[in-house]
């Protein structure tokens, strides 16, 4: 089987040199003083030619020693979401002992080719390093691979701009856009426009104050407000078991889908991963289910992660697959027992259902 | 120094050497010289925010083009020549822009004037101020261009500040102009050495590149010395004016063999005159005088040389620009030799001769000439001469017998005076001479006004200078029959200990006298006293200073500005002699194939080791050690931490452990966190010995792992 990359890799040249306008000019008035020196004969022009053709040399010198034994490193935001602009952190290494690294550019390579975004690094000290970042949106979510870095300097004089490219792998998934939900689903919704129905329990977030009733736990007294009214008050705590909620995304598309069923994936995707980041934020614990795929249950920051992680890297389905069995691996947990939101492309799950800007 | 002063002050620099390399030429009109070089200072403080710059825009831009106008109507004038003119408008643009510094694109049409004015300087500037003015200009040219790049990459988009969400902004550039930690000594330091590698770069290149030139358009100039006493009428007392002038005329090159007390009494025959008018002027009577000079692959015998002439001495003679075309040759030249054209088929200079024996080149020498002379130096021997019997002269010789209408009698009473015991011309040369040489030597010279300035010489003042002595001569034996012309030329020089080459200078001026013998054609005879028109030789530090001068600046005429396709072969001989000396030298195994194979392999080696030696020692350097553990401190420190952990969860590291037994040690004792001591100490060995140091998410994912040492889970 034929490696591309490597045969690529082989075949990329160790550097690139392309002239800067300051060096074509410079290239063709040297071309013009040696045509001079030659015709007239006279020597101190030659000098002059020599001095010129000296500096390309040393430009390309310099350049070379500016590029070496560089280290790059890149550090993506923890979590990036499509549409949203975000910034790569780049560390620039000095790994030289001596000699300072001046004026280079940095070009992050996704797959074969540079970000149009560059870093630039005045001047990296021998043994230090330096970090900047640049600015950059992805537009649609999944994954992202790079390569490595193209690292370019004009030091010293602009007259060429010489490149190299640094192997550093690595990827980066972009999460699916994030919609600011104005109206949320409350929990206890089966469908849009459904109003909830919360249970009271004993944990949970809070859901309100009433006067103590015979048989209310001591402990849920709210002693501040009781003083305040100056009657016994409790607190009342939402039931867990109401603050479980399963995403069922339908990520079906037949094989001949339009663009605007594509888009409209697209849409209940980010809308599946706006509402898995909203009731993630308030504790609850999210399920994922869709075609072919599935999260189990799970609370906090990294089960966000989770969710978004699948929802990024999720593909079409044909319609004839079959959602994901729930996942069992949350102990008791039990997808009838818990909230169910449906979203799809053409359904009801559209973003503006739920107030999405 | 902030980056922007030491940008500033290496553009201006650049600017002045630029602007030395012509100005020092001569060839600026001084009013121009002088008022650039006032004005450069005065611009240093004409920017903003002192100056707004915009107001005076008007201003400058009218008088650009006053200046263009200017330049176009001086060109258009018969004598008006477009490089002097353009260097004019150069200097006024140059002024302009130092005046008008905003942007680093000013800067760049800066660096674009003060380069065009080192190029015009190639032409109208050939003295060795040129090549100091060169030097200068790699330097600051080297300092200038790095700092300007430097500063347009500031200038465009690069530095930005970017902040979480929010829109990115542009840092202050002036803030980051006026960094001090940008460049400073070691910058400087740095970029002077890579000037040095430019320099000797283009020595190189200038050397090597080959001079195979078409000449299409050889328009080289160098401002010729005014030189008294070789045109085609001289009056006496010339030379009593030129006799404080110190100004090198040419530079003489004689064989190692000769020795610098016989070179200092050599005579430079230049012009002679055949016709003395009593008025006291010496002139030529020939109209038809000149003719050419037959030359074979540039070698011309002399004029004036017999058959029976012997060559005894070789000068190669490196001429200063002069506005005369005579060539000069010692005591008595034999043959002349021509350099090969600097041009490749070009072709070379061809001579013309007179019947005064001179010779000269046909075409004016806007440049610095060289040739070689091989001269007879040894004159006739005085017994020879006496005993030749007095003939009358041939009639073709009658011109040399003539005297001036009007010439006080008293003079030719004098020669038949002093002549009255001699017998045979030579003996009559030697009484005039004897005779002469008994008067005093002077250059300051009361003359009677309107009198004959000879008569006045031998009866009044008894006093004067070499053309005095010579004319006296040449117009007493002429008295008595002998047949002579008046001879200038040069006498003596300084010897230049450093470049081991006579110095002959516009002071050394001279004239003599050539006596005709038959048989043996003209000879010299100098009646001027012995020792009195030698200057004195100059002594002391300046003196040799002045000399190291003279000698650079001999060097600097004879292998750059004259540098041509004979002297590159002569080079690259030279580089294959030493090469085959070499190879004579290497011992008769060397020269076998496998042996030499050997000999290479083993010199490969030897560098390859001399290399890593060099690093390795290197690498002990107190400033390589501190970027080093620089380099390295990140991950030695998040390995402490470790270590740190499991001290606390019971694990101590023994004085006697690697860090690998530690973490092999804890992985056997299924030690909680043991893997990621592992981890730890694996990046620890990379970092400390593979000189493959982590990253910073490679560290960062180690330190969120570190919780997990010591914890069961």
């Amino acid at each position: 089987m034929l490696d591309l990359a490597r045969i690529r890799k082989w075949l990329r040249p160790p550097r690139r040199l392309k002239f800067t306008r300051e060096g074509r000019w410079f290239c063709a008035i040297t071309i013009g003083i040696g045509i001079a020196a030659i015709n007239t004969g006279n020597n101190l022009l030659y000098l002059v030619l020599g001095m010129m053709l000296s500096l390309i040399v040393a430009s390309g010198i310099l350049s070379e020693v500016a590029l070496r034994h560089l280290a790059l490193f890149r550090q993506p935001p923890a979590r990036l979401h499509a549409g949203r602009p975000f910034l790569m952190s780049i560390t620039l290494r000095n790994e030289k002992l001596r000699l300072p690294s001046f004026s280079i550019e940095i070009e992050d390579l996704l797959g074969q080719r540079p970000l149009d975004k560059k870093c630039y690094f005045l001047k990296v000290p021998a043994g230090r390093q330096q970090s900047t970042s640049y600015r950059h949106t992805f537009p649609r979510r999944g994954r992202y691979p790079f390569s490595g870095f193209r690292v370019s300097t004009k030091f010293p004089f602009a007259l060429f701009r010489k490149s190299r490219d640094i192997d550093a792998a690595g990827e980066v998934i972009v999460f699916p856009a994030l919609y600011e939900l104005f109206a949320p689903p409350a929990p206890g919704i089966t469908r849009s426009g459904d109003e909830p129905h919360a249970r009271i329990g004993r944990q949970g977030d809070f859901y309100g104050l009433r006067d103590f009733r015979p048989g209310d736990d001591p402990r849920d007294l709210n002693w501040r407000k009781s003083a305040q009214k100056g009657r016994p008050v409790v607190r009342e705590q939402q039931d867990e078991a109401s603050r479980r909620i399963t995403l069922r995304l339908d990520n079906a598309l037949p094989a001949a889908a339009a663009l605007e069923d594509h888009e409209g994936l697209e849409r209940a995707i980010s809308l599946a991963a706006s509402l898995a980041a909203f009731y993630v934020v308030r504790g609850y614990s999210v399920a994922l289910i869709a075609r072919g795929q599935a999260v189990a249950p799970g609370v906090g920051p990294p089960h966000l992660s989770r969710i978004l992680r699948c929802l990024a890297l999720l593909e079409t389905a044909a319609p004839s697959t079959p959602f994901a069995s729930a996942p069992a691996t949350a102990g008791e947990w039990n997808p009838g027992a818990s909230e169910m939101l449906l979203i799809s492309p053409n359904g009801v799950a559209r973003p503006a259902a739920y107030g999405a800007a | 120094m902030r980056f922007s002063l030491v940008h500033k002050l290496a553009s201006y620099l650049m600017a002045v050497a630029a602007f030395c390399a012509t100005a020092l030429s001569g060839e600026l009109h001084p009013l121009l010289v002088w008022g650039v070089a006032i004005l450069i200072p005065l611009s240093w403080s004409w920017e903003p925010p002192r100056v707004r710059i915009e107001r005076y825009e008007l201003w400058w831009n009218l008088g650009t083009a006053a200046c263009f106008l200017y330049v176009v109507f001086d060109f258009l004038r018969p004598e008006g020549s477009l490089l002097s003119s353009g260097v004019d408008l150069l200097a006024f643009l140059l002024t302009n822009k130092l005046f008008n510094r905003r942007t680093s694109k000013d800067y760049l049409q800066l660096y674009v004037i003060s380069f065009l004015l080192l190029v015009a300087g190639t032409t109208l500037n050939t003295e060795l101020s040129y090549a100091i003015c060169f030097f200068s200009y790699v330097i600051f040219a080297t300092w200038a261009l790095t700092l300007f790049h430097l500063r347009r990459e500031m200038e465009e988009n690069y530095l930005l500040k970017h902040s979480g969400d929010e829109q990115s902004e542009k840092v202050e550039v002036e803030r980051i102009l006026n960094s001090r930690r940008i460049v400073g000594g070691p910058f400087l330091a740095g970029t002077s050495a890579v000037s040095m590698v430019v320099f000797l770069g283009a020595l190189g290149i200038f050397f090597l590149f080959p001079r195979v030139g078409m000449g299409f358009f050889f328009a080289r100039q160098r401002h010729g010395q005014t030189l008294a006493g070789f045109s085609e009428r001289v009056d006496l007392g010339m030379h009593g004016a030129i006799k404080t002038n110190p100004q090198v005329v040419m530079r003489i090159e004689f064989p190692p063999s000769e020795t610098p007390e016989r070179l200092t009494q050599l005579h430079m025959r230049g012009v002679a005159f055949d016709a003395y008018a009593a008025t006291g002027q010496w002139l030529h009577t020939r109209a038809e005088r000149i003719m050419p000079l037959p030359t074979i692959d540039g070698v011309a015998r002399a004029p004036g040389a017999l058959p029976s002439d012997r060559a005894d001495l070789r000068a190669e003679i490196y001429l200063d620009p002069l506005n005369s075309r005579v060539l000069f040759g010692p005591a008595r030249p034999v043959r002349f030799e021509l350099p090969p054209p600097i041009v490749p088929g070009q072709g070379r200079v061809p001579l013309l001769t007179t019947a005064e024996d001179e010779v000269y080149t046909a075409v004016e020498r806007p440049a610095g000439f060289r040739y070689a002379v091989e001269s007879a130096v040894k004159l006739p021997p005085p017994s020879v001469l006496a005993s030749l019997p007095e003939q009358p002269p041939p009639p073709a010789l009658a011109r040399y017998l003539a005297l001036p209408e009007g010439l006080s009698p008293s003079i030719a009473e004098l020669a038949r005076t002093i002549t009255r015991e001699a017998k045979g011309p030579y003996a009559k040369a030697i009484v005039v001479r004897s005779y002469l040489q008994r008067y005093r030597y002077t250059t300051d010279l009361r003359r009677m006004a309107g009198g004959d300035p000879l008569a006045d010489f031998l009866f009044r003042a008894r006093a004067g200078h070499c053309e005095y002595f010579a004319t006296a001569m040449a117009v007493l034996l002429r008295a008595v029959g002998v047949p002579t012309r008046e001879v200038n030329g040069f006498y003596g020089g300084e010897w230049n200990d450093w470049g081991k080459y006579l110095a002959v200078r516009q002071m050394d001026a001279h004239a003599w006298v050539e006596v005709w013998f038959p048989h043996y054609g003209w000879v010299m005879f100098d009646p001027t006293p012995p020792g009195a028109a030698r200057a004195a030789a100059p002594t002391g530090l300046w003196s040799k200073l002045r000399q190291i001068e003279d000698s650079v600046e001999l060097a600097w005429y004879k292998h750059m500005v004259e540098y041509n396709l004979d002297q590159q072969v002569e080079l690259a001989r030279t580089v294959r002699k030493l090469g085959a000396r070499l190879q004579i030298r290497l011992p008769k195994l060397a020269r076998r194939p496998a042996t030499g194979l050997l000999v290479l392999v083993a010199c490969v080696l030897s560098i390859v080791l001399a290399r890593r030696a060099l690093r390795r020692r290197g690498r002990e350097g107190p400033a390589v050690r501190a970027a080093v553990r620089r380099i390295q401190q990140p991950m030695l420190s998040l390995y402490q931490t470790v270590l740190r952990r499991c001290a606390r969860a019971g694990a101590v590291r023994g004085a006697a452990q690697t860090p690998l037994e530690f973490a092999r040690g804890l992985a056997a004792r299924s030690f909680p966190g043991a893997d990621v001591v592992g981890e730890a100490t694996e990046l620890y060995y990379r970092t400390r010995f593979g000189g493959r140091v982590p990253g910073p998410a490679e560290l960062g994912a180690l330190e969120q792992k570190l919780d997990r040492i010591g914890v069961t889970p």
